[in-house]
């Protein structure tokens, strides 16, 4: 089972959702070369999601050169470029930022008050280490 | 004749998960049979007048009473009757025309080796039989009560297709069904010197050829036709 | 490739009942939940799928054949398990596999003894002696194995605990592993919903409501809180409480919500069960 969350109150599609988190696991290490992926019937079970949209998000998977799938053996994770998997990460990183930004700006944040609590978050885990 | 084949396993299964009822109905029936029979030779002496009727009965309705209760044509959902084999091989890959033709092996197994026993027990229960027959008119009796058992108990076996009935329109056709038969049988005890069986027996004698080839005909008629009936049964039935 | 099944207007009275006209499309490779009230006439249509009754008006066709037609053949590709099975109640499990099995070109005799192991199926007991969750189990054992192109399904959970619900599952999903087979079930279970279907086809009083792909349903109800509702109507909405509004049309919500200068305090999706108990209102 691939540790996958869904956030169904999210307005973000869930093909989306899906595309984005295999993206990370794959980019991150974390699902190697070779791995071979969950049936969409199967996935589709785990996620309680429709069989539909988890195969639009494996199609679109395998279109970015992410996946790919062998007739009658199953979907696989596919050997990715370095470049891809630096753009992967800095995509996923950006995005995640654009989002916090955004809601703090839904919060009236000035962008000097943004940027204090950003390098406060960062000393704070920074220190973690 | 691959559809007969096919027909026959599926009547095995049947009449195999039937047998407990089929062999305690048996019993009960040569015993009934043999009470029957034993007034065979008073009845041709003109004696006893409801011989007929109890023949007809163990005749024509017995084999029908041999099935087990599951197998019979009972009231299902809403307003189905019908024989419950009749909706499970429906769902079942099996063409309409092996389904009609299981219902005709059931019923032939649980009547035609009976309803033999029956005749040819009878020259042995009455002196006054085996003196009104020769072989030849013997077997045109045995042909012409065959030929009655399919042109009109094979009914029963057409009849499983049952239908949409409502329940008062079935204790109707009932009422009605009764009082025809006993109307008929009333009819020939007025106008007739003697009873069914005793004509059939005069048919047989008097008319020995003309009555084997009417029961030849009777007989294939009969086969075809119910089955014909059964099929349009079918296909106008909702299995609901 | 045309649609596993195809419905066509069809039409059955039965009684004061009038089911239809019905339209509907089966493709392959997905699972259809038909989902409405007790009596809104799903039993109904899949009989009329089964060519169980005639229709009186309409067409169905099964794998291109019409079920209604001489050419009975499509039912070798079909698998068809009731809510009640009628005529089993005198055979014994052995029996009806023996009576099955030799019907079905790709009869899978391991799945079976796989799921009569699994569900733990006394073989040698009358069917009609079983408890109603046996007769299930042993229903489903008789139903997978025949790996027709087609199953259909009348509330196949029905009488099963959790355990058994959650095995029926797996089985199932391992069914569909190829990905050239259709299902057509019945439920009230939520969960069946949720883990099983990809498009809800709902009914109502025999009338099919409407077919429904099931995340992009999910996705096109949504809850809102708001700082204050606003007195005409907002578009997409289907019902407000207070403050709360409920919308089939986010998109169009927001964008007047934001055009109103209104903040959301808090929006959040609908669940599958209550997004049904609006569309059956």
């Amino acid at each position: 089972m691939l540790p996958i969350r869904l956030s169904k109150d999210s307005r973000e599609p869930i093909y989306h959702q899906i595309e984005k988190q295999l993206k990370a696991l794959i980019a991150g290490g974390h699902l190697a070369a070779g791995t071979p992926l969950p049936s969409i019937r199967a996935l589709s079970k785990d996620l309680e999601i429709s069989v539909i949209t988890i195969r639009r998000a494996y199609q679109d998977l395998e279109a970015q050169g992410f996946i790919e799938t062998a007739h009658g053996k199953g979907t696989f994770v596919k050997e990715i470029q370095g470049t891809v998997k630096q753009d992967t990460m800095t995509a996923s990183v950006r995005a995640e930022f654009e989002r916090a930004i955004q809601n703090a700006m839904d919060y009236d944040y000035t962008p000097g008050e943004i940027k204090a609590v950003f390098e406060e978050i960062l000393e704070k885990l920074g220190k973690g280490e | 004749m691959s559809e007969w084949k096919q027909a026959s396993r599926l009547a095995a299964f049947e009449l195999r998960a039937s047998m407990k009822s089929l062999i305690t109905i048996f019993i009960f029936y040569i015993a009934m049979a043999l009470i029957v029979m034993a007034s065979f030779d008073l009845y041709l002496e003109g004696e006893f007048q409801f011989f007929d009727l109890l023949f007809l009965v163990i005749f024509f309705l017995f084999p029908a009473w041999m099935k087990g209760k599951e197998f019979q044509m009972q009231k299902m959902d809403g307003d189905l009757w019908t024989a419950p084999s009749i909706v499970m091989l429906q769902q079942l890959p099996i063409p309409k025309d092996v389904i009609i033709k299981s219902r005709f092996v059931v019923h032939a197994v649980c009547s035609f080796p009976f309803q033999l026993l029956l005749l040819i027990s009878l020259p042995l229960m009455s002196e006054n039989f085996r003196s009104l027959m020769t072989p030849v008119t013997y077997i045109a009796f045995i042909l012409i009560w065959l030929a009655l058992s399919i042109a009109v108990g094979f009914i029963m076996a057409s009849s499983e297709a049952g239908g949409n009935f409502k329940t008062h329109a079935i204790v109707k056709s009932f009422i009605y069904m009764i009082a025809g038969i006993a109307a008929i049988y009333g009819l020939i005890y007025l106008f007739a010197d003697h009873g069914i069986v005793r004509w059939t027996i005069t048919l047989a004698t008097d008319w020995t050829w003309v009555s084997v080839i009417v029961a030849i005909v009777l007989s294939v008629t009969g086969w075809k036709y119910w089955q014909a009936d059964m099929r349009k049964m079918i296909k106008k039935t909702d299995y609901l | 490739m045309p649609a596993w099944i195809e419905i066509k207007d069809a039409r059955k009275k039965v009684d004061d009942f009038q089911l239809g006209p019905v339209n509907l499309e089966i493709e392959a490779g997905t699972i259809t939940a038909l989902v409405g009230n007790n009596g809104s006439g799903k039993s109904t249509l899949l009989k009329l799928l089964m060519n169980l009754a005639n229709m009186d008006g309409g067409a169905i066709r099964i794998l291109g054949k019409p079920v209604d037609g001489g050419d009975e053949s499509w039912k070798r590709h079909i698998t068809f398990q009731p809510q009640k099975q009628v005529g089993w109640n005198a055979y014994t499990g052995n029996e009806l596999k023996n009576l099955i099995a030799p019907l079905y070109l790709k009869w899978d005799d391991k799945l079976f003894e796989h799921i009569t192991r699994l569900f733990d199926i006394p073989l040698d007991k009358r069917f009609g002696k079983l408890s109603p969750g046996m007769q299930q189990k042993l229903s489903l054992a008789l139903a997978l194995p025949r790996k027709t192109d087609i199953l259909i399904l009348d509330e196949p959970t029905a009488s099963l605990d959790i355990p058994s619900k959650k095995q029926f599952m797996d089985l199932l999903v391992d069914w569909m592993e190829p990905e050239d087979r259709a299902v057509v079930l019945t439920t009230h279970q939520a969960d069946d919903l949720r883990k099983l279907a990809d498009y809800l086809f709902l009914m109502q009083d025999g009338q099919g409501i409407g077919l429904y792909e099931k995340d992009r349903l999910v996705a096109s109800y949504r809850r809102y809180w708001l700082t204050e509702m606003p007195d005409g109507p907002v578009p997409g909405e289907l019902s407000r409480d207070g403050r709360l509004l409920i919308s089939d049309d986010p998109d169009a919500t927001e964008q007047f919500i934001v055009a109103q200068n209104i903040q959301v305090l808090d929006d959040q999706a609908l669940e599958l069960e209550e997004i049904i108990s609006l569309l059956l209102k």
